[in-house]
């Protein structure tokens, strides 16, 4: 009996190397649901040096950590002695999981002379379905939740297993839920409902409420009265003769606000958001949690007040300058004297822009050096991802770390500071034993600039990611990519009521993948592809494109069957649209 | 010498519990215009924590004052713009036709850049208003220019009178009825959407008198539901809000004047009233007062036709009447606005210059605090070189609460605040955005007022 299960130990470990190799999914085959980490470098919490210890997990636990624990014999093993061990991320704000929505919007009003667009129903008071106004405290995450969305990967790949995800909308989107960043099914994803109330500054689109002032008396109004309807319900549960309570959806489900058993996340980019915010919850009592916070560096003693809590956005403000640079250089010969250079430019230099330059600059420093600044001055923050791309993750976190946080203050951020935030603490954010078995095993130090994740491990859940880095670099290299790809494709992106064209061109050369884009209404001739990953049949590669002043990275997601291809397009902020294709030239 | 504006948002804090800073000034030996009590030569003023303490000759010196020599100087009362939409970030919700619940108040931008160059022109407080979309538009906010404060709560003028703005006329019939398909789509139905706002207010009004009194015999009497629209249309028939009206048209005027007679209503001021002149006896007997233009019209239909003598018109026919600018420029310079009273109309210096100062105060509810320089009033105050009514004159120095906000020798040449991180050269420069009535309405009209 002992030698068969050591036969099938022997096969299974033997399978491993195969089945990681597999580009299909990057996560290992659960068996035992043990698995245990073996003389890794394990920083058991933010603030902690590292240990020599082995962790074990079992059914989403851990159960042992410590440099003698012992490893069981079902235990799936990893050889972790150049691999450093930390409690995984939990993100305190964010989408994750959530499906991209098809927004149609009217300006408001009953169709009339002048107004032939498409219109929302208004009732005879004029004001707009709680649909149409952005009103929906009553709207749970799990309802737009995907728990097949890749952004939930790609987090996950950034050493995140838990995270506090909303719903998107307008003012009131709704209420959000903590997700475990494993889970197949959103019941398996879903580990807390209805904990939070997100709320935004963001009008309806030409319905009331559409400005600051309308939002603003709007949530005065919904709150006044949520409070009111609460009385009049028990009222009604206690004495008689009580008419019936018919307070609105939007009323009852911002009563546990009124109760302050759920916090408000009201997501202030700005000083000003933040003001606004913090104005509100005084006024009514709320509970609340300034969100994805861009410019909250002057308000550290606000945050000192009780049910005041802080969460900082990763949008960090593009650097400016040093964009410039390639440009001057590119202007002079390559054999250009340096002093010489130094001297042309600084004739050119108009003061009055160097001085705006110069403020520009320091406050572009400011917003870098808002963590460490909060930090070292002891307000507790956890940061948000909701603005940013999860490829940008670890090159914001090494810009705070060279702006004044440490790396345990970014650790306590990421980890112990949500977890209490949330109210989860007991069960995640620290490697004890006892808690949920949540821990990125990477090949450096964290942030350290070549550090890797090699691993994930989310509630005892194993990811091995080395797999999908392989994967990558083997497909994009392959010699079948020129026959799949190469040559011209026109392309249509269908927008509603309209339609883009254009055409993209492919070369492969010594298993590199180059291309252009050429697009109708742009008259700049081709724009070069970056980021080009070939992945089997699915192609996706960006390019940078100015619409009205702003630079937006547009993002092309394929699926190429013989000669036509479909997928999706993302500009920006601007949303995904559809987009189909058909090779019109192969290459010579 | 003192800069007292901070320049930036730094790493200083902010302080929660924050005060609004107050200012100790000695300004002596000025010409003191006091606008309601004269003009006094060779006279100091007294500025203690805010506070004008006192207004006299050769008033001794307390110790650590900030001296200002005043000698060959003007000195008078800060400038008050009775109409004005700079320091919001919002001005239309034009979503609605009637919007009393919303607070302009809610949306101060504290790093307007517009608040600077107003106190470089002498301006001290503003009544930033709700825009002309709606017939009913949101309560306005009179504010104190403490640029250099970043709480926007640090700018309310503390105890000043609620007032709200209603629009007549063109703009909300455009917006609403032309725009959206929706009443008010003429003259006739803008006073139907006022009248019928009135009523529900009425109505809204006797649910809770109804429900205060069941509530006496019956403690389980649940109460209705809270509508602030309602709520602030009875504040209004309850006379705890000044309505500021934009009106052009003499009927229109008169229309109003009917409606709020009929709901007994008696504070108004009807602003820019370019045809005023025409019903300035009717106007003074019901009481209302007046806020105009010095001498802009012709800038569309209803307001084709119109007088520069508009403001004098006025004032000889005791109807209280203030010049405002309804724009971030013409604020920098409303004593210029206020001097061609002297030419159309021979007003006196005081009373010309009451135009800009006691009687906007008195439009606001705030003439107890300022509008002129009198002992116990707020230590705001304007110094020009020459006469403020002179065409050569400069503003000097403004000072609000005690505190010099603004002072021509220390004057950088880059006031902002706030300061985009990623934003190459401003847009200010050379590319500024022009406020008005309309601002946050998506239509675009070239002439909005």
């Amino acid at each position: 009996m002992i030698k068969k299960l050591q036969i099938c130990l022997w096969i299974w470990l033997l399978s491993v190397p195969i089945l990681s190799s597999q580009p299909v999914h990057s996560e290992l085959p659960q068996i035992t649901g043990c698995v245990a980490l073996v003389n890794a470098q394990v920083v058991t919490a933010p603030g902690k040096s590292p240990i020599v210890a082995n962790v074990i997990t079992r059914n989403g636990l851990i159960t042992h950590v410590g440099p003698n624990a012992s490893i069981p014999n079902d235990a799936y093993r990893i050889a972790a002695d150049s691999l450093f061990v930390y409690p995984a991320f939990i993100d305190a704000l964010s989408y994750t999981g959530i499906k991209e929505q098809k927004e149609e919007q009217g300006s408001g009003g009953p169709p009339g002379p002048g107004n032939r667009g498409q219109r929302v129903t208004v009732d005879e008071d004029g004001n707009p379905t709680l649909e149409d106004a952005g009103l929906t405290p009553f709207i749970s995450t799990r309802t737009t939740f995907d728990p097949k969305s890749k952004s939930i990967e790609d987090w996950r790949s950034q050493g995140f297993a838990i995270a506090h995800v909303v719903p998107k909308g307008k003012m009131i989107p709704g209420k959000g839920a903590v997700v475990v960043l494993s889970g197949k099914s959103t019941d398996e994803a879903i580990w807390k409902e209805d904990i939070s109330l997100f709320s935004q500054w963001s009008g309806a689109d030409g319905n009331y409420p559409n400005t600051i002032i309308g939002m603003i008396a709007k949530w005065r109004e919904l709150y006044n009265n949520a409070e009111q309807g609460m009385k009049h319900l028990a009222m009604y549960s206690e004495a008689p003769m009580v008419a019936r309570p018919q307070y609105n959806r939007a009323h009852q489900a911002l009563i546990p606000v009124v109760k302050k058993e759920i916090p408000v996340y009201f997501r202030a980019p700005k000083i000003k958001d933040i003001f606004r915010a913090i104005d509100l919850k005084n006024e009514l009592g709320m509970k609340m949690v300034i969100s994805d916070a861009q410019q909250a560096w002057s308000l550290k003693e606000y945050f000192q007040q009780p049910d005041l809590n802080l969460v900082l956005s990763l949008d960090l403000p593009e650097d400016k300058t040093e964009k410039k640079k390639p440009e001057t250089k590119t202007d002079t010969p390559a054999n250009a004297d340096s002093t010489s250079q130094v001297s042309i430019d600084s004739i050119k230099v108009d003061p009055e822009k160097a001085a705006f330059e110069k403020r520009r600059a320091e406050s572009h420093k400011m917003h870098l050096e808002q963590a460490g600044h909060l930090a070292n001055a002891g307000v507790p923050f956890s940061f948000s991802t909701m603005s940013v791309k999860s490829g940008d993750f670890s090159k914001t976190m090494r810009t705070l770390l060279e702006n004044g946080l440490t790396r345990d203050q970014a650790l306590h951020a990421l980890t112990v500071a949500p977890s209490k935030l949330l109210g989860i603490d007991k069960y995640c954010g620290t490697i004890e034993t006892g808690k949920m078995a949540n821990m990125i095993v990477a090949t450096k130090p964290m942030f350290e600039e070549k550090s890797m994740i090699r691993y994930m491990l989310v509630e005892g859940t194993l990811f091995d990611l080395e797999a999908k880095e392989k994967k990558k670099s083997e497909s994009s290299a392959s010699s079948s990519a020129a026959g799949m790809l190469g040559g011209t494709w026109a392309y249509v992106i269908e927008i509603p009521d309209q339609k883009r064209e254009g055409t993209l061109t492919f070369s492969v050369q010594s298993g590199e993948v180059t291309g252009k884009v050429t697009l109708q209404e742009y008259s700049g001739g081709e724009i070069t592809l970056v980021n080009i990953v070939v992945d089997k049949n699915s192609v996706s590669f960006t390019f940078p494109y100015t619409i009205e002043g702003q630079e937006i990275e547009v993002e092309f997601d394929i699926n190429i069957s013989g000669e036509t291809f479909e997928g999706t397009v993302t500009a920006g902020p601007f949303g995904s649209y559809p987009v189909t294709g058909d090779r019109i030239e192969k290459p010579d | 010498m003192k800069a007292y504006i901070l320049t930036a948002l730094s790493f200083c804090s902010i302080p929660f519990f924050g005060q609004i800073p107050k200012g100790d000034i000695l300004i002596q030996n000025g010409t003191v215009i006091t606008v309601t009590q004269g003009t006094l030569e060779n006279t100091d003023v007294l500025i203690r924590n805010g506070k004008i303490k006192a207004v006299d000759i050769n008033i001794k010196v307390p110790a650590g004052i900030r001296v200002f020599d005043a000698a060959g100087l003007y000195v008078m009362p800060g400038i008050i713009d009775a109409h004005s939409h700079i320091a919001i970030d919002a001005v239309n919700e034009g979503t609605h036709p009637v919007t009393p619940e919303v607070h302009v108040g809610d949306a101060i931008d504290p790093f307007d850049i517009s608040m600077y160059r107003a106190l470089a022109g002498g301006v001290t407080s503003i009544h930033a208003m709700h825009g002309s979309a709606n017939a009913i538009g949101g309560q306005c906010q009179t504010m104190k220019l403490r640029y250099g404060e970043s709480d926007p709560n640090s700018f309310v003028f503390e105890g000043a009178a609620r007032t709200i703005k209603f629009a007549l006329g063109e703009n909300p019939m455009r917006v609403h009825g032309e725009g959206r398909g929706i009443q008010p789509r003429t003259r006739m139905g803008v006073e139907r959407v006022i009248r019928n706002a009135f009523q529900e207010g009425k109505i809204y009004r006797d649910k809770w008198r109804q429900y205060e009194t069941d509530k006496k015999k019956n403690p389980n009497t649940p109460p209705p539901v809270f509508n602030e629209r309602h709520q602030t249309m009875a504040d209004i028939m309850d006379g705890k809000i000044i309505i500021q009206c934009h009106s052009y048209r003499a009927d229109e005027i008169l229309m109003l004047l009917r409606v709020l007679h009929d709901f007994g209503v008696n504070r108004v001021t009807f602003q820019h009233v370019n045809e005023g002149f025409k019903v300035a006896p009717e106007l003074a007997k019901f009481g209302a007062m007046a806020s105009v233009f010095s001498d802009w019209w012709s800038y569309k239909f209803e307001v084709y036709y119109s007088t520069a003598y508009n403001a004098a018109i006025l004032v000889r026919n005791g109807v209280i009447t203030s010049i405002n600018s309804d724009s971030g420029e013409l604020i920098r310079h409303l004593f210029h606005e206020a001097a061609k009273t002297k030419r159309y109309g021979q007003l006196t210096d005081d009373e010309a210059l009451a135009l800009i100062t006691i009687n906007p105060a008195m439009q606001l509810g705030i003439d107890s605090r300022v509008g002129s320089i009198e002992v116990g009033k707020d230590g705001d105050i304007a110094i020009f070189e020459n006469h403020p009514l002179s065409i050569y004159t400069i503003p000097l120095l403004t000072v609000v609460d005690g505190i010099v906000r603004f002072d021509v020798k220390n004057d950088p040449k880059d006031m902002r605040i706030d300061i985009d991180p990623e934003e190459e050269t401003p847009t200010y420069y050379g590319n500024e955005e022009v406020e008005g009535c309309l601002l946050d309405t998506d239509l675009i009209f070239s002439h909005h007022h």
